[in-house]
């Protein structure tokens, strides 16, 4: 099988290259992780991030054949040969594989991904009716692998400015909440021309997520609560 | 009107206009299909009545914010050179309002 990986050292290479490997003997349904540590023990220079190997930390999400997924849960039966590994699209690149994510957390922070709360707080616990629990879902699983935000056109075009898929579906979490207060702040934060609005529903971001996650219709949720409360 | 028409406003513009836009499209296709005038001066009719230049000047209102909101994000998104874009946004707001003072002055001479 063979595998072509983007390389790059900043410190010794002139610019960014690919290259081929050889790997020989991969079973049925082996995952690409797994290939990419076999190369790894061929070529020890080579650098890629991961930690649980099971789709939950979100750390090893690459661009396979122009797509951004998860090593560790992408078998290698479902990918095209040769395969073509690169770095996640419009973040600079630390070295081969792994990506400086500073933009993206700093877009996660500016959310505000926390309960805002201005009431006492209570006792014991919040109380949520099931229904109120059932908005959450398809919001907070999100592992912040950033597939979504890499492969979002409006975010290589503004990344500084437009907070990003996984940032909007995570400022939604907390507006769908009923337990947070902090609603009017979130949306005032988010008007203007870039924060939210740059998303032009290109849904590039609901094509990559590996969990099956909508940040398009979170962003669409964000705008008509938007709406709503400015009538 | 750079910074009237944006963020939430701007978004609640384009669709708003673009609803009109269908809408006056609707109407006029419908009505064209059953009036169908056939020469020059029944259609210098059709448009010489208020209500009609009045809807129509709206409907190029609409077209007009339609296309500068539309514009201006695509220059937003693509043009990051500060003086690049503000030259683009003028000559893009020059076109449009000139286009609409064309549309004025050609609606008030025939409704007058």
């Amino acid at each position: 099988m063979e595998v072509r990986i983007y390389r790059y050292n900043p410190e010794t290479d002139h610019s960014p290259y690919m290259q081929s490997y050889q790997v020989e003997s991969v079973a049925d349904g082996t995952m690409l992780l797994d290939v990419l540590k076999s190369i790894k023990a061929q070529d020890e220079t080579l650098s890629f991030r991961y930690s649980c190997g099971e789709g939950v930390c979100g750390s090893d999400a690459v661009n396979v054949n122009g797509r951004n997924l998860l090593t560790c849960i992408t078998s290698v039966n479902d990918l095209k040969h040769p395969i073509e590994i690169r770095p996640v699209t419009g973040m600079p690149v630390i070295r081969d594989l792994v990506v400086d994510m500073s933009q993206f957390y700093h877009h996660y922070r500016s959310v505000d991904p926390y309960l805002m709360v201005h009431d006492p707080v209570p006792e014991d616990e919040f109380l949520q009716s099931p229904e109120q629990r059932d908005k959450l879902d398809g919001l907070y699983e999100c592992i912040m692998c950033g597939c979504c935000t890499t492969a979002c056109p409006s975010f290589w075009w503004n990344p500084e400015r437009f907070r990003g898929p996984a940032a909007l579906l995570q400022a939604y979490r907390f507006v769908a909440d009923s337990r947070d207060q902090g609603t009017a702040t979130r949306l005032k934060a988010l008007d203007g021309p870039y924060r939210l609005f740059r998303c032009h529903t290109i849904m590039n971001c609901v094509d990559a997520c590996p969990k099956g996650l909508n940040p398009t219709h979170a962003i669409a949720e964000l705008k008509k609560k938007m709406l709503k409360d400015s009538i | 009107m750079i910074t009237s028409i944006q963020g939430m406003r701007g978004w609640l513009l384009q669709r708003l206009t673009a609803l009109f836009m269908l809408l006056y499209f609707i109407v006029a296709s419908i009505y064209f299909l059953l009036a169908s005038p056939q020469n020059y001066v029944e259609w210098y009719g059709v448009f010489s009545a208020t209500p009609v230049a009045l809807l129509t000047v709206l409907f190029f209102v609409a077209v007009l914010l339609h296309a500068w909101i539309g514009l201006r994000d695509i220059v937003i998104d693509y043009v990051h050179r500060l003086s690049l874009r503000l030259l683009l946004l003028g000559l893009i707001a020059m076109v449009l309002l000139g286009q609409i003072v064309w549309l004025l002055l050609v609606v008030t001479k025939a409704v007058l």
